[in-house]
């Protein structure tokens, strides 16, 4: 993947980044809380975005610990790639603000 | 939503296989139910964020392949319309508008009607609960309360029901803060019981519960707990001081649990002792049964009239003319409003049709200046069903974003409806936007659609391609049968609707010309209640009223002062046995019930009611001085139709429970309407409260000279000082009393000239515009004429009488309409029958005279005409 990735795909990335495994909701849930509901995905985005991203193999399915209760349900691990792409992601971006603090657009750091 | 979202997701989203689909479907369940907890509108804004997001995603996400033939068409006609809706704004805005409308209209009142008709009662098994009133033999839509000799009778006998008896009032509520008026139902058996609802903590009172010496308890309402107790778990056992007994409480019922409706706050045994039980005089007591296990409702009716039966001979003289009515709970909770309200459910469901005739009417206009494109299409091959389906889907998609608009405006109606309506619509808190709602309004929409779709999509995909194209259907169908009819069926049905609403408006207006019989101006009423042991002495009694009537005459500004049972035409009172010492009735029957008041002496002055025979009472009419009476005109006319009542001898009551035991009539008043303005009763006896020194329930009525509620305050001050125990309820000027007995007419009328003001408006414009229509159609025709030498004055008329043949069949059809129709009014209408031919007559000519003018105009258009144009533009 060369393209730079959907605002969308990268925070469901940085969600799974910290090694839990996580279902569909939890996903929505935590995207929407770490950004203070500026990204809150529907579940046509998010299972839109699971699909390219499983067939990209940058996360994979795994079954729900046992103990979860409810209706089994799969929840959804980031793959070696997966880590690897979000680093790029995150790169990207970090150069890009360095950039706009070079122009004087961001405070620069004291 | 769901099995839509699920739909929508195969259709648009197929690349997600099975499982990831149903884990989607699951997790957008779980943020609609998260949206749902916020509020409706979170909820519908949930779904639509939703479905949006489900359209970009598809588009991004579209595959190279279409997925079939008919889902790729389907998109296709969809993207389309869509196209063509945009494309066409000033359109596309006023049909969408005229949907959200119509459709919001019928989404309100159906709300409405859901929830106060057609939702089962809350309740467990609510379908076997019945409601039973005796009802005269002779008459059974006249029904009334039993005795408690009755109840306990029947409650012995009967196998095939729980039976429990119950009687609503209030009470006052003491030593918390300042004394308060709290409304309960007390039961002997147990209707909670009955009822089968559990309370949320405590418990229940049981049948035992009613024994004289038992405990005394009682059951209070979720919203009382909160109020009173913060609704803290140790509010079991305190003791609230209820018309100055003390009880226990012993449960308080769930959230929403309202009993008979939502005013009731306490639910109390009623203890009554071995005299009470077996009284066969004293009427105040309705029956609630349920069916036991295997007993069908028949089987109840059969054995109750065989009880009643018994009961009427062995006690004649109290239910000689008795019968016994079993009706279903809901039915009698939900009463009369059932006829009003579908008839406001018939009438939008007009208003909506007539709304349906003018979207097809512009979709054909819109569609004839298509088709040229459709006999293009139609050439080169487009098959006909394929047409069809294309133009539906445009109706289609129309209607649906009518409909999506109308909830929205539904909702808003509904709370501005819920707002307006007045006091005493049972179970309106009940009428919400739910399930049921949305799906009445999908399907309404979806008719919508199909309804003023087809007659385009039909007419235009049937015109021979060849013809269009060789430019021949516009000038070879002068008029449009399809449109013709669209007209006359409006028309007919703005004629239902405007004869409807003048029906409504004659009766208000005619209700509001009935004599009440005293002057309503500047009187402050208000009512006490005298409770507890210290009133147990009948001169206290009599002091306290009379001593705050004493004190409310000194306030500056008082004219007259005076006290009654009941003020008039609130529609409540008190009636007893009617008996002249002089004539008695023969033994065996029932003697006639009539309204009996008890006043202080100056009442009549006070409300200014003529005296017309004799004179008024004073102070020395009571048990210590000389006993009499006062009555009014029309039971002088009843009982002594061709003598003076005057220095008759009389008694209320059975023979062995009068109410007093002899008073003389003294004079003569003029009637008093005691029913509300509509009502027709206006028997009276008045009697002092020293000949009936037992009743302790007052109204109070002060004529004033200024403002009278500017006199409020004082009003509850002196009843206070008299004693600060005693709640002051009902603050309020006559006049507002006597607006709120005309309110639900009012209602009624006024929502409903609502709906025929739209229907006329709505139908004149679709005449308007088919006339244009044709007119236009004609242009060429009308300068032919004239260039021949036709006058314009002729071709006016021609034109005008065109359209007036339609708009005669219409008025016709529809005065015949509401002939019949009008007759499911007659409960509403006052002083007026349904069909009334004035009404008839005036509705009729509102709608010809419309129609005319919605003629003229085009006419005139015509003959503006200049023939050379026409011509040239051959």
């Amino acid at each position: 993947m060369t393209t730079p990735l959907t605002p969308q795909a990268f925070q469901i990335l940085l969600s799974l980044a910290d090694g839990r495994d996580l279902h569909g909701y939890a996903i929505i849930q935590d995207v929407a809380a770490r950004t203070d509901r500026e990204i809150q995905l529907t579940a046509s985005t998010l299972y839109a975005a699971i699909k390219r991203m499983l067939d990209a193999g940058v996360i994979a399915e795994v079954d729900a610990p046992a103990d979860s209760g409810g209706a089994p349900r799969r929840c959804y691990r980031i793959t070696k790639a997966g880590r690897l792409l979000a680093r790029q992601e995150a790169e990207r971006l970090a150069r890009a603000v360095a950039m706009a603090r070079d122009k004087d657009l961001l405070p620069r750091k004291a | 939503m769901i099995a839509l979202y699920r739909l929508a997701l195969r259709v648009f989203l197929p690349s997600l296989f099975e499982r990831l689909r149903d884990e989607a479907i699951e997790t957008s369940a779980r943020l609609a139910e998260d949206a749902r907890r916020q509020g409706f509108g979170a909820w519908l804004r949930y779904w639509l964020i939703e479905f949006h997001s489900l359209a970009r995603t598809s588009w991004r996400e579209r595959p190279p392949r279409k997925a079939s033939h008919v889902m790729s068409t389907l998109v296709q006609d969809i993207r389309y319309s869509l196209r063509l809706l945009v494309r066409t704004p000033g359109v596309t805005l006023v049909a969408l508008l005229t949907l959200a409308l119509g459709i919001g209209a019928n989404t309100a009142i159906f709300s409405i009607v859901n929830g106060v008709l057609l939702r089962p009662l809350d309740y467990p098994d609510p379908d076997r609960l019945y409601y039973i009133q005796h009802v005269l033999l002779s008459d059974r839509s006249q029904q009334g309360s039993t005795t408690p000799g009755n109840f306990y009778d029947i409650q012995r006998a009967v196998t095939s029901m729980r039976l429990t008896a119950i009687q609503t009032s209030t009470a006052t509520l003491t030593g918390r803060g300042e004394p308060e008026r709290i409304q309960g139902v007390g039961s002997a058996g147990s209707i909670l019981e009955v009822l089968g609802v559990a309370p949320q903590i405590g418990r229940i009172f049981t049948e035992g519960d009613d024994r004289i010496g038992a405990p005394k308890v009682v059951v209070i309402s979720d919203r009382l707990w909160r109020r009173l107790f913060d609704a803290r778990l140790d509010a079991l056992g305190q003791t609230l001081m209820l018309g100055g007994e003390p009880l226990a409480v012993v449960g308080v019922m769930p959230r929403g649990f309202t009993f008979p409706d939502t005013t009731i706050d306490v639910w109390a045994p009623m203890q009554m002792n071995a005299d009470m039980r077996a009284s066969r005089s004293e009427y105040f007591l309705t029956l609630v049964g349920r069916l036991a296990p295997g007993a069908t409702p028949g089987a109840a009716r059969a054995e109750l009239d065989a009880i009643m039966e018994r009961l009427r001979k062995e006690y004649p003289q109290a239910n000689g003319t008795l019968g016994l009515d079993a009706q279903p709970l809901r039915e009698a909770l939900v009463g009369d409003v059932s006829d009003l309200l579908w008839i406001l459910m018939a009438s939008v469901g007009c208003v909506l049709l007539i709304a349906c005739a003018n979207l097809a009417n512009l979709l054909l206009a819109r569609a004839t200046g298509r088709s040229r494109e459709i006999a293009v299409r139609q050439a080169i091959g487009a098959a006909r069903g394929r047409l069809v389906r294309q133009l539906l889907v445009e109706s289609l998609m129309l209607a649906l974003l009518g409909g999506v608009a109308g909830v929205l405006v539904g909702k808003l109606f509904l709370n501005a409806l819920v707002a307006w309506l007045p006091a005493g619509i049972p179970r309106l808190e009940q009428a919400s936007v739910d399930l049921h709602v949305l799906t009445f309004t999908l399907v309404t929409t979806a008719l919508t659609g199909l309804f003023f779709g087809l007659a385009p999509a039909l007419q235009l995909s049937g015109n021979p391609p060849a013809m269009v194209l060789r430019n021949d259907v516009r000038t070879s169908t002068g008029r449009a049968p399809l449109r013709a009819l669209l007209v006359i069926a409006e028309l007919a049905v703005a004629v239902v609707l405007l004869t409807g609403a003048g029906l409504l408006i004659r009766s208000f207006v005619l209700v509001q010309r009935v004599d009440p019989g005293f002057k309503t101006d500047r009187v402050l009423t208000f009512q006490t209640r005298m409770e507890g042991p210290a009133y147990q002495k009948a001169a206290v009694r009599i002091a306290f009223v009379n001593g705050i009537v004493d004190r409310l005459k000194t306030l500056p500004g008082v004219t007259e002062a005076a006290a009654s049972s009941y003020a008039p035409i609130v529609g409540r009172g008190t009636g007893a046995w009617f008996n002249i010492i002089a004539r008695p009735w023969p033994p065996g029957t029932t003697p006639p019930g009539v309204p009996y008041r008890v006043i202080t002496a100056d009442y009549f002055k006070a409300m200014q009611i003529p005296l017309l025979r004799g004179r008024l009472l004073t102070d020395r009419d009571g048990l210590n001085g000389t006993p009499s009476v006062v009555i009014s005109e029309s039971l002088a006319r009843r009982f002594w139709p061709n003598e003076d009542p005057v220095g008759a001898d009389i008694y209320l009551g059975a023979p062995d429970n009068k109410l007093f035991d002899r008073a003389a009539v003294v004079g003569v008043v003029k009637d008093v309407q005691l029913s509300g303005l509509g009502g027709s009763l206006t028997d009276a006896v008045y009697g002092l409260n020293t000949l009936m020194p037992w009743w302790r329930n007052f109204t109070f009525t002060v004529r004033t000279s200024g403002e009278p509620l500017s006199l409020a305050a004082s009003a509850r001050q002196i009843v206070r000082d008299a004693d600060p125990s005693i709640a002051t309820t009902g603050m309020q000027a006559m006049t507002d009393i006597m607006r709120t007995s005309i309110a639900p007419t009012r209602a009624s009328m006024l929502l409903l000239a609502l709906f025929a003001g739209v229907a006329l408006v709505m139908a004149a414009v679709g005449v308007f515009g088919v006339m244009s229509y044709a007119v236009n159609l004609r242009t060429r025709e009308m300068g032919i004429r004239l260039a021949l030498g036709a006058r314009p004055a002729e071709v006016r008329r021609m034109v005008v009488a065109d359209g007036m043949k339609q708009a005669i069949v219409g008025v016709i059809i529809g005065a015949a309409a509401a002939s019949w129709v009008t007759r499911t009014m007659s409960s509403m209408l006052f002083g007026v029958s349904p069909g009334d031919p004035a009404t008839l007559a005036l509705a009729s000519s509102v709608l010809l005279v419309t129609a005319a003018l919605a003629c003229y105009m085009p006419a005139r258009r015509a003959t503006r005409v200049d023939p050379l144009v026409v011509l040239r533009a051959e």
